[in-house]
């Protein structure tokens, strides 16, 4: 079945192979949507679990995203007649005064394969720009990644500046040098060690349930 | 009980400890190698606190704005240690990132940007090396075989691949810098740790681009593989130079490649030892042979279960024990490992304990990491990577304060 051949693309780390088969399935008049959910988006889920449990690393999991990516760039056009319907919008950037990307780039694309839509301003972002890109976006979370510890405080007020000018954009931070203690002292909506917790933080704060249409188990959530 | 060492220089001390004995303190690093010194920011600030003119402040770490430390400051640290590092034939005076007037490698030359930022650009006029705006560091910005598909294309590299970890601004020529080192062994006790760095798998990540090469290891072997090939042997060639000029005069060789991320390694163990510790193994068995010395590995992150791995392919002494790192543990660290490692660093950690906390809980934290890692030798202290800025200055002093009292044998 095409769908399984997507799926298995994916865990093959094939980025040209689910593009190929993705393609196929829409030739194959396959519904859009099943092929997002269950070509890609379970096999991304697949793959994070593996990777929230240690089996498999950071090249397998980038390897992974980019090959989801690689089908995405392939269905986008199709979803709902070109018009597209996400699971919400995401703002992402590296804080001002940082310039390392790798995890939020990850973050982002594992995000997109769980069908949400994300809008990365990049690295060395100010608070500003993150606000402003929320707003204009309708975007719910806006999430701060940081590597050095000399940008924490460039962090801390990055999501003062804008709970203080927004009353419903949530706020999550990541990255090595943060931890929850972290978080709950900038009064940040969430924190998440890596892109897979990451993408169950959001869909819990946008009450979301997971890809397989379950809601979310109690030690699922963060 | 130590042996006698009523008269043990900084030399021995250390020395003692690479080999596993204890000595009358338990040595203390600040200023031995280009990941155990300090931002020029707290620098300037501890030389104020001590009343002591370190005018011109020498920074030949242009990357991560490091100082040479002074050693009227090394002395009142009870610092062992000296690094020489790669330095340039000419210095001028120019501004760090906090307004300090600084020596620093003459053609280093990058240029400031309308919108703040610092950029070094390359002979086509394409960015290199970025301080943003409001930073501390400057960062790679550049990843020149990104684009490239073949490995026949790598030919085409080979200069960028053989000068890694040898810019064109650290121009003094070994040469010379053998007399720097031949002066500083014979006119002090320090240890002297020759940084060599000898990158291969972060070199990689540099030259091809951090996911990219990553992206490598599962998707195009080959590639990756060739491409660290290529780096060992340059960096084999480079250090029979290195060795016959400066390595003459050190007493320990140093290495760096980052294995860890925050919470486990960038690989898993079986990637590591099938597609990248190869290269490491026969760099590292031909600077041991070829020097005779002890080989410091830095090494950042989560890399427990890599450790087995780095103490069969020759690495005598780790630095800089991230125990804030997953699985970093120390006590189990000095357990398993401990009759085969030297833990360099180890000391204080750098994330979040040295910026943040009270002098009063570093103090404690520091008591209780001597209390496991100093029993029988094997322990050199110091902080976990460089005392950034943001760091208060009594934070150092209760430091480096506590390595010297609580440290005693």
């Amino acid at each position: 079945m095409s769908l399984d051949n997507i799926f298995d693309a994916v865990l093959d780390y094939d980025a040209d192979e689910v593009a190929g088969q993705v393609q196929a399935a829409i030739d194959a008049s396959e519904d859009i949507h099943l092929i997002l959910k269950s070509g890609l988006m379970e096999a991304l889920d697949d793959i994070g679990e593996n990777f929230s449990s240690g089996e498999i690393f950071m090249p397998e999991m980038l390897a992974a995203a980019q090959a989801v990516k690689a089908g995405l760039n392939v269905l986008r056009p199709h979803l709902s007649g070109g018009k597209k319907k996400s699971n919400g919008t995401v703002v992402l950037g590296t804080v001002r005064g940082d310039l390392h990307d790798i995890g939020k780039n990850l973050v982002g694309m594992v995000l997109e394969g769980a069908g949400f839509e994300v809008i990365d301003l990049g690295t060395n972002v100010d608070a500003a720009t993150f606000l402003d890109s929320a707003t204009s976006n309708a975007a719910k979370v806006v999430g701060l990644s940081c590597l050095i510890t000399t940008t924490l405080p460039a962090m801390a007020s990055i999501v003062s500046h804008i709970k203080e000018k927004s009353d419903d954009i949530m706020v999550i931070v990541g990255g090595a040098p943060l931890n929850q203690a972290f978080c709950d002292s900038v009064s940040a909506d969430g924190y998440s060690e890596d892109a897979v917790s990451c993408v169950r933080l959001v869909r819990r704060l946008l009450n979301i349930a997971d890809a397989g249409n379950t809601v979310l188990r109690q030690d699922q959530q963060r | 009980m130590p042996e006698s060492s009523a008269t043990l220089t900084s030399r021995e001390r250390v020395l003692r400890a690479v080999h596993h004995r204890e000595a009358d303190r338990v040595p203390i690093d600040l200023g031995g190698t280009e990941v155990s010194t300090m931002m020029v920011g707290p620098y300037k600030r501890l030389a104020q606190h001590f009343g002591i003119d370190v005018n011109p402040v020498v920074m030949p770490d242009i990357m991560q704005q490091c100082v040479i430390v002074d050693d009227r400051i090394g002395d009142l640290m009870g610092a062992d240690a000296k690094a020489i590092f790669q330095l340039p034939k000419k210095w001028r005076r120019a501004e760090a990132y906090d307004g300090t007037l600084v020596s620093l490698p003459d053609r280093f030359r990058p240029e400031l940007q309308p919108d703040g930022a610092t950029i070094l650009f390359d002979g086509d006029g394409e960015a290199e090396l970025c301080m943003p705006s409001g930073g501390y560091f400057f960062d790679i910005v550049q990843h020149p075989l990104k684009e490239m598909e073949n490995i026949h294309d790598l030919d085409s590299a080979k200069e960028i691949i053989d000068n890694f970890d040898r810019p064109y601004w650290a121009d003094l020529p070994w040469e010379e810098l053998a007399k720097y080192a031949k002066n500083l062994r014979e006119s002090t006790d320090k240890t002297i740790i020759g940084c060599f760095t000898g990158h291969i798998f972060q070199a990689s990540q540099y030259l091809r681009g951090w996911s990219e090469f990553l992206v490598d290891l599962v998707t195009n072997k080959k590639f990756a593989e060739a491409l660290m090939d290529r780096l060992a042997e340059a960096q084999i060639k480079a250090f029979d130079h290195y060795a016959s000029t400066v390595g003459k005069y050190c007493d320990i060789i140093e290495v760096a490649d980052d294995l860890g991320m925050q919470d486990r390694p960038w690989v898993s163990p079986k990637t590591y030892r099938q597609l990248i510790k190869p290269y490491h193994a026969r760099l590292y068995d031909h600077i041991k042979r070829t020097s005779g010395l002890p080989l410091l590995m830095h090494c950042d992150g989560s890399i427990y279960s890599l450790i087995p791995d780095l103490i069969e392919i020759g690495v005598d002494i780790l630095n800089p024990v991230q125990y804030s790192a997953g699985g970093m543990d120390l006590e189990r660290l000095k357990r398993e490992f401990g009759n085969d490692l030297c833990f360099w660093g180890g000391g204080i950690d750098t994330q979040e304990a040295l910026p943040f906390w009270k002098p009063e809980e570093i103090r404690d934290q520091i008591k209780r990491n001597i209390d496991i890692l100093a029993p029988g030798g094997g322990f050199v202290f110091g902080t976990v990577h460089n005392v950034v800025e943001g760091v208060p200055v009594e934070n150092v002093l209760a430091t480096f304060e506590t390595a010297l009292e609580c440290g005693v044998y």
